[in-house]
């Protein structure tokens, strides 16, 4: 990893800056800045190395390049051979190639056979240097968890054209399956989950949806909707997780000594507080905005972990219990 | 004024040098171009084993690793005239053809692909011997909305993924790709990948092992097994990255003390004090065998990992409604009978039977093992060990 200031990253940002900064009305620095990643400050740097250059030799470049820079924009003139962008190097035609399976290239193209296409035609028209063994990739496509029934595309096309979305929900703890209309406001990956964030009309309010509860969905072909300005989606991250608690709680579940270190590396990741017991046992103090999320959370771990209270969440542990105890016979 | 061009520079001036000119240049030419090189020639001729030539096979080599397609060809200036080594930018190559947007009707007669570039630019080199064997591209590249919204979108996702080695990548392709595109011809993405601080300490050691990788490196790591809850220091081959279930994983094989162990997957959050073996750092150490697969490693159940005692266990669970119509949704098991309430009875292939009573207890009553009768047992077993837990102090479990 590089701190921006190699060779290899000064000229990477410059053929990107030089092109752009040769359209008629140049580039501005800001912009340039953000789609590069750095700041205005190092890419007037990176452009005074081209314009140094002319001071000790002309090189091969035409002698009457002209780069301008003032306090907003770079513009360039007779910039030959850097007007255009480059090809896609290896990388990122790989890049592009792991991007073509991912979810949001699905949602838009969900042939992956059209995708492959694509792909076939890029490789052969925009790329320098194709990739000569795909496996020799050095990572697997990202995973992004099975979507056997599309749902989560058509929530995402959904959100993508601002369209209201129907669905068919499981909520946790639920008896029955609820219909709801949804304007998705955003499509969200968190601890290995994907949520659909938005404002639910049954509720009157924004709510985060799992998507694996989603059971089905179908964006309306008409109705639309605006993501409000007062919408930020910061708001519901916590701990690099998703979270909306309108009525939160707190439990404390005590985790036997041979579960306690998975549940020790899982509250430092997740932020939550927790200690240890003389025989090695942990209790975890847990956030809670739904009670049969602790609940079935508890149980994941069989007799090796107990709500200790509060009450309410024990007796509520003792009934789910007994019920299951009743449906084995 | 500087006296020693930076190697930016350098790279600059062989850039520009080439990209100006229409046809092959010899070495000499070239070298004289570029003050860096330019004591390389002498008497008209490339000096062999100088400093130049050595700086300049390594900027060759650097800047075609960055795409900039040097290619080496023999050329003749004249008819009858002696034939000569040198070098030419592939033009064609070099840079991206206009991308336009094109509806449904001009994709199909390929209209766009003989339309003429939008803006003037250096014609096309044509040397008497091009080097290259591709195809020349069409000067226009035709795309229709959905595809280029497929490429842009998706490059954006993947550049989001916390850690993703080829992130930095995949943002410098979704910039050459957008470079045409008036801005309007993509939305922003409505689609946020969340980092926790797992994800954000993988960040950093992800470069490193997507390095190591590549090229091949062992690497010694200190690694904390959950299994034997200890902490020891492992030699690995590197033979893949994994992402999933928000997590990163490494699938390496640990030769140290059993040279034909099989590769397993390591969590990089478990990892500390990685190091590259950096000795003959041009030759691998290891190569990954054609067998190898690593998407055998994505998507398993922990139930399904490990190798067992024979044949694993067909598990038969009844999901009540509505549990029944998520677990249809997201395709678990196989269906084996429907209800006419709604329940399904599904199958799962299961080897490691504590992790799969787990998940099953974790559904909080929705579901409940029918068959095998001892797996039924094992479940009613854990499930009377819950209730003991819960019971009321001095009262029946």
């Amino acid at each position: 990893m590089t701190d921006g200031t190699t060779a290899a990253d000064r000229l990477t940002r410059l053929l990107h800056v030089l092109p752009a900064a040769a359209r008629p009305e140049g580039a501005a620095l800001d912009e340039l800045a953000e789609a590069l990643g750095t700041t205005r400050e190092r890419i007037v740097e990176d452009v005074r190395d081209v314009t140094d250059r002319a001071f000790y030799h002309p090189g091969g470049w035409p002698d009457d390049v002209v780069i301008l820079v003032d306090a907003e924009r770079v513009r360039v003139q007779h910039a030959v051979g850097f007007d255009r962008p480059v090809q896609l190097n290896t990388a990122e035609t790989l890049a592009l190639a792991l991007a073509l399976r991912c979810t949001s290239a699905a949602s838009h193209l969900q042939d992956p056979d059209t995708r492959a296409g694509l792909l076939e035609r890029a490789e052969a028209h925009l790329s320098s240097a194709r990739p000569e063994d795909m496996d020799a990739v050095p990572t697997a496509a990202p995973d992004h968890a099975p979507d056997p029934a599309d749902i989560r595309q058509e929530v995402l096309r959904a959100a993508r054209h601002r369209r209201r979305c129907a669905m068919v929900y499981l909520k946790s703890g639920d008896d029955d399956l609820s219909v709801r209309m949804v304007d998705p406001y955003a499509v969200a990956y968190a601890r290995g989950a994907w949520y659909t964030v938005g404002h639910c009309h049954r509720s009157d309010g924004v709510r985060i949806f799992r998507m694996d509860r989603i059971v089905e969905a179908a964006a309306a072909p008409d109705a639309t909707f605006e993501v409000p300005d007062s919408f930020d989606l910061g708001t519901y991250i916590t701990d690099g997780g998703l979270y909306h608690a309108p009525h939160e709680s707190r439990a404390r579940v005590r985790y036997a000594p041979t579960v306690a270190r998975w549940v020790r590396e899982r509250a430092e990741v997740h932020g939550d507080g927790w200690t240890e017991e003389p025989d090695g046992a942990v209790v975890v103090e847990h956030r809670v905005a739904d009670p049969s999320w602790v609940v079935s959370h508890a149980l994941q771990y069989g007799p090796a972990a107990e709500i200790l209270e509060p009450p309410e969440l024990r007796g509520l542990a003792r009934e789910v219990v007994e019920e299951m105890a009743e449906g084995l016979g | 004024m500087p006296t020693t061009p930076s190697k930016l520079q350098r790279w600059l001036d062989v850039v520009a040098f080439l990209a100006a000119r229409r046809f092959p240049v010899s070495t000499e030419e070239l070298w004289e171009a570029v003050p860096a090189y330019a004591a390389g020639v002498e008497d008209g001729q490339a000096k062999k084993g100088s400093a130049a030539e050595r700086m300049f096979e390594r900027d060759k080599k650097e800047l075609r690793e960055l795409g900039i397609p040097i290619d080496t060809v023999t050329f003749s200036m004249g008819h009858e005239s002696e034939e000569s080594h040198g070098y030419q930018l592939g033009r064609k190559d070099f840079q991206l053809p206009y991308l336009k947007l094109v509806t449904e009707a001009q994709a199909q007669t390929g209209a766009p692909g003989r339309s003429p570039p939008p803006r003037s630019g250096p014609s096309s080199s044509s040397s008497s011997s091009s080097a290259s064997s591709r195809a020349h591209p069409s000067a226009t590249f035709g795309v229709r909305e959905p595809e280029i919204a497929a490429a842009l979108d998706g490059l954006r996702e993947v550049a989001e993924i916390p850690g993703y080695p080829l992130a930095r990548d995949a943002r410098s392709a979704f910039r050459k790709l957008a470079f045409d595109l008036p801005p309007d011809a993509f939305t922003a993405s409505p689609v946020v990948h969340v980092a926790d601080a797992e994800a954000e300490a993988a960040a950093a050691v992800l470069p490193h092992l997507s390095d190591a990788l590549a090229r091949r490196k062992r690497i010694t790591v200190r690694y904390h097994s959950m299994n034997r809850d200890e902490t020891a220091t492992r030699t690995l081959e590197p033979y893949g990255l994994l992402f999933q279930h928000g997590r990163w994983y490494l699938v390496a094989r640990d030769t140290a003390h059993e040279p034909d162990a099989a590769p397993r997957m390591f969590r990089l959050g478990r990892m500390r004090d990685l190091e590259v073996r950096a000795a003959k750092p041009g030759t691998p150490d290891y190569t990954i065998p054609d067998t190898f697969d690593l998407s055998a490693f994505t998507g398993r159940k922990a139930w399904e990992l490990g190798e067992g005692d024979g044949d694993p266990v067909q598990a038969r669970v009844l999901f009540r409604f509505p549990r029944s119509a998520w677990a249809e949704r997201n395709d678990l098991g196989t269906l084996e009978a429907r209800t006419p309430e709604g329940h399904q009875l599904r199958s799962f292939s299961v080897r490691r039977t504590d992790p799969f009573l787990r998940w099953v207890m974790s559904l909080a009553g929705d579901a409940r093992v029918e068959s095998p009768p001892e797996l039924r047992d094992a479940h009613r077993v854990m499930v009377d060990a819950v209730r003991a837990r819960y019971a009321p102090p001095g009262g029946d479990a």
